[in-house]
């Protein structure tokens, strides 16, 4: 089959029509953990968050009779201000926690333009 | 912001779901996918077993738009959806570096 690829590069303007200095942060952990997570980054100032069901891929698939067991995972996207971002990723760094049992993975996006953060 | 590629994501209550996708088609976004998620709406316990509690479950929606294009559905996601006022939903774009189609 023929693949065609096309790269499209978009110009970013250097930030000078960035209206929010926001990230979007994603955190990922294993199932049950993600209330614990929401309970924290409200602590930290998050006004809210959205919890997602997902499920994670690892380099050995598991497979029972047949039947491809998948790790179940919650991914939890909040909101928030980049230095509160910030100090959120510093805290799932360094809490054992998220090194144990949870498996957390933290990452920020740089969020352009917001509508309905009160 | 001409050149420039958003990616829009869109949460709100389950029942704007197909308002929001009538928009998104309309407005020509692209790669239009729907996650169904939940909000972290915290609760007293009474308040709960009142059902009280606004609606928890959301939808997730996000689409690759043009700069143009993902700024006037910001727009009218305040003037149709009143995404300016609490409890609707919010909505936010992310820079797109490179694409491949």
């Amino acid at each position: 089959m023929r693949i065609r690829y096309l790269w499209i590069s978009c110009q970013s303007d250097g930030g000078d029509n960035m209206d929010t200095k926001m990230k979007a942060l994603y955190i990922i952990v294993n199932v049950g953990f993600s209330e614990q997570v929401v309970e924290y980054i409200r602590s930290q100032g998050a006004t809210g968050a959205t919890v997602i069901n997902a499920r994670g891929i690892n380099g050995i698939p598991k497979d029972i009779l047949g039947i491809s067991v998948d790790l179940e995972k919650e991914i939890v996207l909040t909101l928030i201000d980049s230095e509160k971002a910030d100090k959120i990723m510093e805290s799932i760094k360094q809490n054992p926690a998220f090194k144990s049992e949870a498996h957390g993975i933290c990452f920020a996006l740089p969020v352009d333009k917001t509508v309905g953060l009160n | 912001m001409t050149n420039s590629i958003e990616y829009l994501a869109i949460i709100a209550a389950r029942s704007y779901k197909d308002d929001l996708l009538k928009l998104l088609f309309e407005m020509k976004c692209h790669l239009v996918n729907v996650i169904y998620a939940k909000g972290s709406v915290k609760s007293g316990y009474f308040k709960d077993m009142l059902g009280l509690v606004p609606e928890e479950k959301k939808v997730m929606i996000t689409c690759i738009a043009t700069g143009d294009v993902a700024g006037k559905v910001l727009e009218q996601l305040i003037s149709k959806f009143h995404f300016d006022k609490p409890n609707t939903g919010i909505a936010y774009t992310i820079p797109v570096d490179k694409l491949s189609v």
